[in-house]
């Protein structure tokens, strides 16, 4: 009984909960995420992901995007995940990018995936990541820093939903 | 076969390291014939694999998540085997950070879930704050420490009583476990019987599935007297999935929900997954030296200082296929640190003060990626803010390290640094 009245408190407290709430959870990020945090509450365009580079879609920064993925088994990436996961019953795909200017990016995604961005062929290294679970909007966030004008593979895997949602913002850098 | 005599000057390579040119793919300490490769390439799939919630479709191998748990992956919280970052600044708690509860047992379970799936409740929110302690080298050079506070908040089960004990931890490394797990428990009582009295440490026996007597050596107070046993209560604990040693997640009786929740399996890690988990950690290096690493004074002055006498630069393993010597820097041993790094129940009162030395090797690698959250529960910002926080049976040592010239004291910490 007591554990009852516990949970219905609780479930109470979950649907009471306004946006303000679950917007401030955002402020844990170890960055200011204010600008993902925007474009997640605007309307995002809708993409299926490639299985392939070559059926691979072409995105843009500071966009929002929601995303269509596929089964993972049925996707071709052009570099193996840099990191070795199960792949059972997960979603991924394929995405080509490309920025005007070099720099640090931030790519967000609003559920757990695995994320590499190719360049040449082979993995970019992470300058940073973080995540904040009850994040309304961005839940995972990997750093990068991009080249500018070359087309950038950004493969997704181990997803466990097909559907995703997704920003790529450049890192404002500070003004003197 | 040819056994090395503890400290033989014979012996100048230690086994178990390895360089770590790619983070993502951790080499192993020994070559591995074709079937133990397969396991620990499988290993790491699962070790990096995030778990799901049960009944997700096509996904029976990874499926069973929770409901309350902590994180969804080992890597999760040891991103590519390696240990957890700090938080250098502000209150945010680290990633890896896990507040598991001692004492009598309440409602809650041996960890603290921070995490719950849909239609699930968090068992609640762990709050940081830090004050800051200061003081001085006999020199006059100042120096800042910072002492962690804990609250735990929007409690879903009830406040918990004054007496359980809160338990702030975070990940250590998961690379050279197999060589630990290999030290013979003689050699531990060896190094315990040579240890003066001020610093002599406890053995941290524990019983067996079979109820036999078994040494701790993993977690920070040697709790787990295994690999597997440390495995299969992280799966557990951390992520809410059953295995054969652990048929029950962390869900107490009083939490209904959390016990009738829909199972991905019985058990949810199947006895392959979990010994290609125990073969991947067996097998692990641990990261070599940098190449140019800091002079060895700085090994002299650790000597001196007795640092050296609980964290032990040669222990013997039993590799199977020989002895070797490993160069892990701990002893095995639980000591009395002191007071501020107790823990402590909820009504303020010092429980525990007993750590197991931490192994030092892989120090470089560990400080390499910047955030270093050292001791515990992460608080020490570097290797001088762990050693200011020695105390009890190291107070003797911290004191040596504090007389010592700026310059040696430096010395030291690059040394420390670099292992
Ligand atoms: C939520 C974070 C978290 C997750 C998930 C997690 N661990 Fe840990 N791990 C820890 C913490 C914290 C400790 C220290 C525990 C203690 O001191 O009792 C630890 C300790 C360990 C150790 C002991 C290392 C040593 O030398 O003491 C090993 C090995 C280990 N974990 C392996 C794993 C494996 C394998 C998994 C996945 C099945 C896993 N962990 C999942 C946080 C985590
Ligand atoms: C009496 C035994 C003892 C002595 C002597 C000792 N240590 Fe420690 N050391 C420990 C224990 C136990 C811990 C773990 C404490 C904790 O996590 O709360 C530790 C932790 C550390 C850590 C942090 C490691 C990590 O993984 O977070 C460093 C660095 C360290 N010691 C360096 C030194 C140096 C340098 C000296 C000599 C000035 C020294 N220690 C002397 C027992 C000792």
């Amino acid at each position: 009984m007591k554990l009852h009245s516990c949970l219905a408190a609780a479930g109470l407290l979950m649907a009471a909960l306004p946006p303000a709430i679950a917007a401030d959870a955002c402020a844990a990020y170890k960055w200011d995420v204010t600008p993902e945090v925007r474009l997640y509450t605007t309307q995002p365009g809708s993409v299926t992901v490639g299985a392939t580079v070559a059926d691979a879609p072409l995105i843009d920064a500071a966009r929002l995007y929601a995303l269509q993925l596929k089964p993972q088994e049925s996707v071709q990436y052009a570099a193996p995940p840099s990191k070795k996961m199960l792949a059972d019953g997960a979603y991924g795909g394929v995405l080509r990018l490309k920025v005007a200017a070099a720099g640090q990016y931030r790519v967000a995604i609003d559920s757990g995936f695995w994320l590499d961005v190719i360049h040449d062929g082979k993995p970019l290294d992470a300058a940073d990541f973080n995540g904040v679970r009850d994040c309304d909007g961005p839940r995972k966030i990997v750093v990068y820093e991009l080249p500018a004008d070359v087309e950038l593979t950004l493969q997704l895997g181990a997803a466990a939903t097909a559907q995703a949602k997704l920003t790529v913002t450049a890192v404002a850098t500070a003004t003197p | 076969m040819t056994p090395h005599a503890q400290g033989d000057s014979a012996v100048s390579a230690a086994a178990g390291r390895a360089p770590f040119p790619e983070r993502r793919s951790p080499p192993a300490w020994r070559d591995l014939d074709t079937e133990t490769r397969e396991a620990f390439d499988l290993g790491l799939a699962i070790f990096n694999t995030s778990w799901v919630i049960a009944g997700t479709p096509n996904a029976q191998r990874r499926d069973g998540l929770g409901p309350l748990f902590v994180a969804a992956s080992c890597d999760g919280c040891h991103n590519n085997g390696a240990r957890g970052r700090g938080e250098p600044v502000g209150n945010r708690l680290p990633n890896s950070f896990v507040m598991q509860l001692g004492g009598p047992p309440t409602v809650y379970g041996a960890v603290f879930a921070t995490q719950a799936l849909p239609g699930h409740v968090s068992e609640g929110r762990v709050e940081l704050s830090w004050s800051a302690r200061d003081g001085r080298y006999p020199d006059g050079e100042g120096w800042e420490l910072r002492l962690p506070e804990y609250r735990l908040t929007q409690l879903a089960f009830g406040p918990l009583p004054g007496d359980a004990v809160l338990q702030p931890r975070i990940a250590p490394a998961t690379f050279g476990s197999g060589l630990l797990e290999a030290v013979p428990h003689e050699a531990v009582m060896r190094i315990r019987a040579l240890q003066s009295h001020a610093v002599r440490g406890e053995l941290a026996w524990h019983e067996d599935a079979d109820g036999k007597p078994r040494l701790g050596r993993f977690g920070w107070q040697a709790q787990a007297i295994s690999i597997e046993d440390q495995t299969a209560r992280a799966l557990a604990r951390e992520m809410g999935l059953t295995s054969r040693p652990h048929p029950q997640d962390d869900c107490t009786t009083q939490q209904a929900a959390c016990r009738n929740a829909p199972q991905g399996g019985s058990p949810e890690v199947s006895d392959e997954f979990l010994g290609a988990l125990v073969t991947l950690q067996a097998n692990l290096a641990v990261p070599a030296r940098p190449a140019g690493a800091a002079a060895d004074s700085g090994a002299v002055l650790f000597e001196r200082t007795g640092c050296a006498s609980c964290h032990q630069s040669v222990l013997p393993v039993d590799t199977g296929s020989g002895t070797a010597i490993i160069d892990a820097y701990t002893d095995l041993l639980l000591h009395d640190m002191g007071e501020g790094l107790a823990d402590r129940r909820v009504d303020g009162s010092i429980a525990g003060s007993q750590w197991r030395t931490a192994p030092l090797w892989g120090m470089a690698h560990a400080l390499a990626g910047g955030d270093a959250g050292l001791l515990h529960d992460g608080r020490a910002r570097s290797v001088e803010e762990a050693v200011l926080w020695h105390d009890g049976q190291a107070r003797d040592a911290r004191r040596a390290f504090e007389r010592l010239p700026a310059a040696e004291r430096r010395q030291l910490l690059d040394w420390v640094g670099s292992l």
